[in-house]
């Protein structure tokens, strides 16, 4: 990126991880909460989150050994430089991967719900081009964008989830541990994986005014983002129960919709 | 003698204000002004009215006076009697220097020092300096002093008597209010300072003098306080002010676009007034305010947006209804930009957001329309904006004519005639009251500019397109910066303190700092006592107020 100004403060730090966590993942991410432990959905991400958090810390603790350098650049000190070289490459083609992934899944949320007849290349293309617009900029308004839109990312979501627990049912989340706790090792490991966007907190901890606040930072994002997937699993199961939610897409639906309004960001 | 004008722009700034300085590159001597350069005095009046005639060739403006001082030494006086009051000039200057005051014994008096005695013995005039360079003199001269010179004597007298025709200090037509000072600035510099002046009756209040323009030689005034302003910001100013090279600067308009961050941005990042009490309240905030002499608007720097849609009212009104009415002022602000390219996405895509009774009536509507929306609602947002450039333009007497037949009449008609549906008349004519409800002109343009693309897109993508243009407005917000500091501040990035002071504005007890982004050095505004009223303050505990400090 460009010359890192240490502008960027913990709080904004925060945000850029919280809003770069959460994301399309959301739309899935019941499904494979109740795919692994039925009625155990919301322990399975709560036990997800923790397991995401200790690889953070471990991010966030070699990012503070080396606060004036990205990961591309300490680990050429680290592994040597063609090693290293090639790992950055595995990073970039992760993060292509998983933007073109987000990009392919939001693009289909718009050509089923809003624009019926315009190819998905086109609702693509024009994110895409969005997001690469917005990236030029600076590290600091990298941290400004995310900081300005991740209230309107929470408040939505939040907002449904609260309206929608009058429908939920208490019954439908019990017992808490599933019904079949064998399968919850894989699903704490796939949902952790909805949680791989945190890694961008390496990018972040040379742009930050206090690089030793990562540790903190990436406990409140994973406090923000995944209380608030395990806020979404427990309305989605509470409200439509473990069987439904396994059973139709449609409950993806019901937590995702607001996502979909607030998720059109770079 | 070389041909300073026309060179200086080749110059480094630091090696031109060396030359200024050492009266080598004289404002009259650029270029065209033939060659009667700079140097020093040598003491023959002829020779320097023969200099003077070859600076100011064949103008037939400029006076020169010639007579005795006290009846003996042979003087000139030189001077545009334009621009200064010749009934001033003649008690102040040209009857003491005549006739000696009486008790003054002038039998003395030789020649060399025959200026400086009579500076400090003999002529009432307050302001009088002694000047060796005929630069100098020169450029006195056409700033609307005098110049008062003596046979035998090296330094020449200039004396401040310029005095121009300004026009009274009247109400600030472009910001209004109800409540509150009625003071505008006018055109000279002098009279601006003394409105701040008297306002902020502070020793910290410092004023800077450049000049800035090579041919107009336009005076700019940069005033700021002394130990709260930033002096990071205030030598930022100062650079970009040096940087600026051009021949003329006719109001404070030219340097805005020179000294701004972002020139493409559609985004003013610069805040004009008329207003003196505003300029005072932006210094106290730790700005710095730029003044031209012959522009009756200050600049203010740094700018933010949200001081966009900030009102002198909203200070000085009670804060529960301004900050109701600064909220209406934001949606119109909302409004103004997205309202036609909401309606034409909900029309042409999303029809199901709107009720099905009401979708009928506007289907109704829309029934003999020949084209699509976005189409329908360019054409009426284009004739909006030529009725209302006409209207600017017309004189007075004219335009209430001209916006009722376009209003009226031609919004009527049109409907009638199918060419656009009633609907659109209405939403057109929202977007334009809420575009005039935004107190900044400059910012309600940048509003009304981004409305066409927006539109252009919502007829493309619709609600989705909408979306997007509204992110890359966003995204682009959040990158620019007014002289460092970002531009959605103190939302982004967020300060507690600042919030008090962007939707709502906070009660003045709760805003007891200056703005931190400003950086200003004291930030302590209001006192630490005044945490309530004063009513409840000294009541203690029997009333049911706790103590309204919290945040909100």
């Amino acid at each position: 990126m460009t010359k890192a100004t240490r502008d960027i403060s913990a709080l904004q730090a925060t945000a850029v991880l919280v809003s770069t966590i959460i994301g399309v993942g959301v739309l899935p991410l019941p499904l494979f909460a109740v795919r692994a432990a039925n009625t155990g959905g919301p322990l399975v991400t709560l036990l997800a989150c923790v397991c995401a958090l200790v690889g953070l810390l471990f991010v966030a603790l070699l990012g503070m050994r080396f606060p004036d350098e990205t990961i591309i650049q300490y680990s050429e000190r680290l592994i040597g430089r063609w090693p290293a070289r090639a790992v950055g490459l595995c990073v970039v083609v992760f993060f292509a991967l998983l933007t073109s992934l987000t990009a392919r899944e939001f693009g289909e949320v718009v050509v089923t719900s809003v624009l019926k007849q315009t190819p998905v290349e086109v609702t693509v293309i024009v994110m895409l081009m969005l997001a690469a617009i917005s990236a030029r900029n600076t590290m600091t308004t990298f941290a400004y964008i995310h900081f300005f839109y991740v209230p309107l990312l929470l408040v939505p979501v939040l907002l449904i989830i609260i309206l929608s627990l009058k429908n939920a049912e208490l019954l439908n989340l019990q017992p808490i541990w599933g019904n079949r706790p064998a399968g919850m090792t894989e699903g704490i490991v796939t949902i952790a994986a909805l949680f791989q966007g945190s890694f961008v907190l390496t990018i972040v901890i040379p742009g930050m005014r206090k690089p030793a606040k990562a540790l903190a930072v990436s406990l409140y994002s994973i406090l923000i983002a995944g209380g608030l997937y395990v806020v979404i699993v427990i309305a989605v199961i509470g409200v439509f129960g473990a069987e439904e939610t396994r059973g139709a897409a449609v409950a993806d639906a019901g937590a995702g919709q607001g996502d979909v309004v607030a998720s059109e960001r770079a | 003698m070389p041909l300073f004008g026309n060179r200086t722009h080749l110059l480094s700034r630091k090696s031109r204000r060396n030359k200024r300085a050492a009266g080598n590159a004289g404002p009259s001597t650029g270029g065209d002004g033939g060659g009667a350069g700079g140097g020093r005095l040598d003491g023959r009046l002829d020779e320097l009215l023969a200099r003077a005639t070859r600076v100011f060739g064949t103008d037939t403006t400029l006076t020169v006076r010639k007579f005795r001082i006290f009846g003996m030494f042979p003087a000139a006086m030189l001077y545009f009697p334009n621009m200064l009051d010749q009934n001033t000039l003649n008690e102040t200057i040209l009857k003491p220097a005549m006739s000696a005051p009486v008790g003054l014994d002038s039998s003395d008096w030789t020649a060399p020092e025959l200026l400086d005695r009579l500076a400090s013995e003999a002529l009432w005039h307050s302001d009088c300096r002694g000047t060796v360079d005929f630069d100098a003199l020169v450029e006195a001269l056409l700033h609307g002093d005098t110049v008062l010179a003596a046979e035998g004597s090296e330094t020449a007298l200039v004396i401040g008597t310029r005095q121009i025709d300004k026009r009274g200090i009247d109400q600030p037509g472009t910001e209004q209010v109800i409540r509150g000072p009625r003071e505008g600035f006018v055109e000279p510099l002098g009279p601006n300072i003394a409105l701040i002046r008297y306002r902020l009756q502070a020793a910290e209040l410092r004023t800077r003098q450049l000049t800035v323009g090579r041919k107009t030689r336009s005076k700019v005034v940069v005033c700021y306080m002394e130990g709260l302003t930033d002096p990071a910001l205030l030598a930022e100013v100062d650079r970009r002010l040096d940087a600026i090279d051009i021949d003329a600067v006719l109001d404070s308009g030219y340097l805005e676009q020179f000294i701004e961050d972002n020139q493409w941005s559609p985004f003013p990042q610069v805040q004009y007034t008329e207003r003196p009490d505003k300029v005072v309240a932006n210094l106290l905030e730790g700005r710095v305010a730029i003044l031209v002499d012959g522009s009756p608007l200050a600049l203010i720097v740094p700018t933010v947006f949200n001081q966009f849609y900030q009102a002198v009212e909203d200070y000085t009104e009670r804060f529960l209804q301004m900050s109701a009415i600064r909220m209406a002022r934001l949606v119109a602000l909302v409004f103004s930009l997205v309202f036609p390219a909401i309606y034409v996405s909900v029309i042409s895509f999303n029809p199901e957001l709107i009720p099905t009774e009401f979708a009928v009536a506007v289907a109704g509507g829309r029934a003999g329309v020949p084209w699509p929306a976005v189409v329908e609602v360019l054409i009426i947002e284009v004739s909006m904006e030529v009725l209302r450039e006409a209207t600017i333009r017309l004189p007075q007497q004219v335009g209430g004519a001209l916006s009722i037949v376009g209003v009226l009449v031609i919004g009527q008609a049109a409907v009638a005639a199918g060419f656009a549906s009633p609907i659109t008349v209405v939403i057109i004519a929202l977007t334009t009251i809420g575009s005039f409800a935004t107190p900044a002109y400059n910012a309600a343009l940048a509003l009304r500019l981004l409305r066409f693309p927006l539109i252009i897109i919502a007829g493309i993508f619709g609600l989705y397109g909408v979306m997007i243009g509204l992110i890359l407005i966003a995204n682009h917000l959040l990158s620019l910066k007014s002289f460092g500091v970002p531009y959605l501040s103190p939302l982004v990035p967020a300060n507690a303190e600042g919030m008090k002071d962007v939707l709502i504005r906070g009660p003045l007890w709760w805003m007891k700092r200056r703005p931190e982004f400003l950086k200003p050095k004291n930030r302590v505004r209001v006192g630490p006592d005044m945490t309530e009223p004063p009513e409840t303050n000294g009541r203690g505990e029997d009333g049911g107020h706790p103590p309204s400090t919290a945040k909100e």
